[in-house]
């Protein structure tokens, strides 16, 4: 094995002979990831529960005001499983980006020690959070029995289906947390982002109470059109019915996460200075 | 591997002083993207210095003077405004012990943690695992959560990840003053098995006595420059002597100032004197009063003596030479300040310097603590 070498000139550094960037990246971000889930529910006594737990009080408090008061639908099928399916993904989501967001600047100790590729630090809350959605798949599978829906070979496609969500995921975890080493006000204003995604897409409504002039939101949206999907396969048995939304959002959200990364790695020398 | 393991060669870095203010145009990558502005004085200039495999290098200087900077170009956490650096292989700093601990987490759970941050695969950590808990010497506690260690077992088991990660460059800031006696020549084994190995070593250190034990070469940083490089006993006797110790310089009171302080030697046998000769500037006619204040590194004032102003030329020029002692302190490092004040109305200081002295002697106990030299001397009595 030949020693890489590490030259600094001209404010960047290059190597020769190291391992790829990903190569470096991967075994840490298992690790980083792994640590993440552990501290989050160490010393919690519900521990992983947490992850049903959550969406069940959201589900609750918008599944009683939405459904129960205000009669809203669930497109014909049983209102449980289907408004699980869209809860479980989006609170993949949401705790993917809130946590990612901060996740620079609270790692500043760690990051001002010791140089890695700096992805590993937002993406780390995305692979925790995968865990929490793999729970949730438990409790929309329960559900789906529970409901008298059942289970169909459609299940499998589920991964693939899920991979714009995931792309985007990764994209706006690593972009807020970026920007929020240079621009602190982020931090205040990425949740009320989040909570215009939430409403924007169709996860505790269906997509028939959003008036025709709007509907186009619901093509840009990746989230929509990954829960759209996602339900056609859990609840539906059926193939998606949207299989051209997903795959440009599968294009859109790879083109984002290069974009992104490539970004984050040109401000990369700049970061320790700033953080 | 050929060429040296570190070479640095013209390095300036500069930091941005001040409030930190949004800068849209620092978020534009690449040559678009505005640079940190300089600050006044950048944190390095012109640094310049190589260390070939298995080699060492100290590097002391005071607070301020670029050492921290230095530490994290060779750690490629930043990268040098001006000039260019070069590190073959591996870097593993070891200058905050624990880099990653997590409280909650076992130290089982942080030695994986630490392990992967610092660059080991997950399989060389397993490997690894049971020579870096033998190391740190708490097999007992690796299943406790690390919030639950003492601060001394937290330190021995981030010195033991860091140890063991097969780096080809070891930056090692003053830690190898972390746990017992026991343990510290355990580490000091540990990095001369790893320099013979081929690791270059640099180390940081304030502890100035200790420098010459590990490293044969020393460089002193003072304001971001190299201003001393050779052979570490003359380096640090160089350093103790003042030579670039800068004077407070008074502002106060009547103008009165130190011209010129020298302390002659900066290392002083335990029991005798250290010698300072200096030059001040008298203005009109207050009563001066020449203060000595000796003190611990952290600035804890073990004495204080004052001494009148020796008589002199009447145009307000004093050369003076003082011996001061004898000096009954434990071996280590010591700090005199040297004041000329006026106490007949207010404390008044017109000017002030100190300088940093080490003292010497025998120091056959282990686990000495304390600054002043206490001998026991036992015999039977049946």
């Amino acid at each position: 094995m030949t020693t890489p070498e590490f030259i600094a000139e001209g404010g960047v550094w290059r190597s020769v002979g190291a391992r790829s960037r990903l190569r470096q990246a991967w075994p840490l971000l298992v690790v980083w990831a792994r640590r993440e889930f552990r501290v989050r529910y160490r010393q919690s006594a519900l521990g992983g529960l947490w992850a049903i737990v959550q969406p069940a009080l959201t589900l609750a408090i918008y599944g009683g005001l939405l459904h129960g008061a205000l009669k809203v639908g669930s497109e014909g099928l049983p209102y449980l499983a289907w408004a699980w399916a869209g809860l479980a993904l989006w609170s993949f989501m949401v705790n993917s980006l809130t946590s990612a967001s901060s996740s620079l600047i609270n790692s500043a100790g760690i990051t001002g020690k010791v140089y890695f590729p700096r992805e590993i630090v937002p993406l780390a809350p995305v692979g925790a959070c995968s865990i929490d959605l793999l729970i949730g798949f438990c409790g929309t599978v329960v559900l789906l029995i529970v409901q008298g829906v059942g289970l169909s070979w459609h299940v499998v496609l589920l991964p693939v289906v899920l991979v714009p969500l995931f792309l985007w995921t990764a994209a706006l975890g690593i972009l807020m947390a970026t920007l929020t080493v240079f621009i602190r006000d982020l931090r205040m204003v990425i949740p009320f982002v989040l909570q215009m995604m939430f409403l924007a897409s169709p996860i505790v409504y269906p997509p028939s109470v959003l008036p025709r002039s709007v509907h186009w939101v619901l093509a840009v949206n990746p989230v929509a059109a990954v829960v759209t999907a996602a339900r056609d396969l859990l609840l539906r048995h059926e193939l998606p019915q949207n299989p051209l939304v997903l795959l440009a959002q599968t294009g859109a959200g790879l083109t984002a996460l290069i974009l992104v990364l490539a970004y984050l790695r040109s401000v990369e020398p700049r970061l320790a200075d700033v953080l | 591997m050929t060429g040296p393991s570190i070479e640095v060669n013209g390095v300036w870095k500069h930091y941005r002083r001040g409030v930190e203010r949004i800068n849209f145009r620092q978020m534009v990558p690449g040559p678009l993207g505005r640079r940190i502005p300089p600050a006044a004085r950048p944190a390095l200039e012109d640094v310049s210095f190589s260390v070939e495999p298995g080699g060492t290098l100290a590097i002391i200087g005071h607070n301020g003077a670029g050492k921290s900077t230095l530490l994290k170009l060779l750690a490629r956490v930043t990268a040098p405004t001006r000039g260019s650096l070069r590190v073959k292989g591996r870097v593993a700093s070891l200058i905050e012990l624990g880099v990653g601990f997590h409280p909650d987490l076992t130290g089982r759970e942080n030695v994986a943690f630490a392990g992967a941050v610092l660059g080991m695969s997950q399989s060389q950590v397993r490997k690894r695992y049971d020579e870096i808990v033998d190391f740190a010497g708490i097999p007992d506690y690796m299943d406790t959560p690390v919030k639950r260690y003492s601060s001394g077992m937290l330190a021995r088991l981030g010195f033991a990840v860091a140890a063991h990660v097969d780096a080809d460059v070891m930056v090692v800031d003053e830690v190898l003053s972390v746990g017992d006696a026991e343990f510290q020549k355990r580490s000091h084994r540990r990095l001369t098995t790893l320099r013979e190995e081929g690791a270059a070593v640099l180390f940081v250190t304030h502890n100035l006595w200790a420098v010459e034990f590990v490293s044969p070469r020393t460089i002193c940083l003072s304001g971001g420059k190299i201003v001393d490089d050779g052979p570490s006993r003359e380096v640090v006797d160089r350093y103790q002597a003042g030579v670039f110790e800068t004077i407070v310089s008074g502002e106060r009171g009547s103008g009165a100032r130190f011209a010129n302080v020298r302390l002659l030697a900066g290392t002083v046998e335990a029991g005798e004197r250290l010698v300072l000769e200096s030059s001040a500037v008298i203005v009109g006619e207050a009563s001066y009063l020449l203060t000595f204040v000796l003190a611990t590194e952290d600035n804890l004032t073990l004495a204080i003596t004052a001494a009148q102003l020796p008589e002199g030329d009447d145009k307000g020029h004093r050369s003076m030479r003082h011996e001061i002692g004898p000096v009954h302190l434990a071996p280590g490092s010591y700090r005199l300040w040297y004041s000329l004040t006026d106490f007949s109305e207010a404390p008044l200081i017109y000017d002030q310097a100190s300088f940093p002295f080490t003292v010497t002697g025998d120091k056959p106990w282990h686990g000495h603590t304390g600054f002043v030299g206490l001998n026991v001397e036992s015999a039977g009595t049946d």
